[in-house]
């Protein structure tokens, strides 16, 4: 049983109208760490995570879940 | 919205992921031109020795470092991000295996394929650097998307 975490990032950016640029420029990081991030390659730090949240204005658990894997 | 140094950040880590694996292949290249005629003390001897010491030296610190060492800090820290770390700590990880591989199999096979110790270093400078050097490129590559 392996957890991974799921990500609405890409549905709620795209809500907002924000390319994954975009995005990055809002809270000063590169676009490859939202591509990462968004595809579940990477796994954000809780800075990166918190910041991801204030700036779509979502809560950061609403953004980000664990999933588990069977 | 998307801002000139997230930008060029991206720009100049896509060229980064194309030129390392590029750099790590002619490097590999190199070691045929040296095992096919091994120094000795002739003056072209020392200078083949120099540039190889000096190219090793240049690809390790472009690893380690990421390389663009006159772009600006904003730029550089946009390339260095949590995402190039993770790659990069991957990547080494892989050489330093390869690097240890390739130790243990000179160790095995030495008494059959008797190696100077200069040859010896190069087989496992060359294998552990260029592992991760390749290693480092793809994994930026595919985080680029």
């Amino acid at each position: 049983m392996a957890e991974t975490l799921a990500n609405t990032l890409k549905q709620a950016r795209e809500t907002r109208g924000l390319t994954q640029a975009e995005l990055a420029a809002l809270i000063g990081v590169s676009r490859k760490t939202i591509n990462t991030v968004e595809n579940g390659v990477f796994v954000p730090s809780t800075v990166i995570a918190l910041k991801l949240a204030a700036a779509l204005g979502e809560p950061v658990e609403r953004l980000f879940r664990l999933a588990i894997d069977e | 919205m998307s801002d000139p140094v997230n930008t060029a950040a991206d720009r100049l880590s896509r060229r980064r992921a194309r030129m390392l694996p590029m750099f790590a292949l002619i490097f590999l290249a190199q070691q045929a031109s040296y095992f096919s005629q091994t120094p000795g003390e002739r003056l072209v001897d020392h200078v083949r020795i120099g540039a190889w010491v000096m190219m090793v030296t240049v690809l390790l610190a472009l690893l380690v470092t990421g390389g663009f060492w006159f772009r600006s800090p904003a730029v550089r820290a946009l390339m260095e991000d949590d995402v190039a770390r993770a790659n990069r700590a991957s990547a080494i990880t892989l050489g330093f295996v390869s690097a240890m591989l390739a130790s243990i199999i000179i160790y095995v096979f030495e008494p059959r394929f008797p190696l100077t110790a200069r040859e010896a270093i190069h087989l496992i400078v060359s294998a552990g650097l260029a592992t991760a050097l390749i290693r480092f490129g793809l994994l930026e590559r595919r985080a680029l998307g």
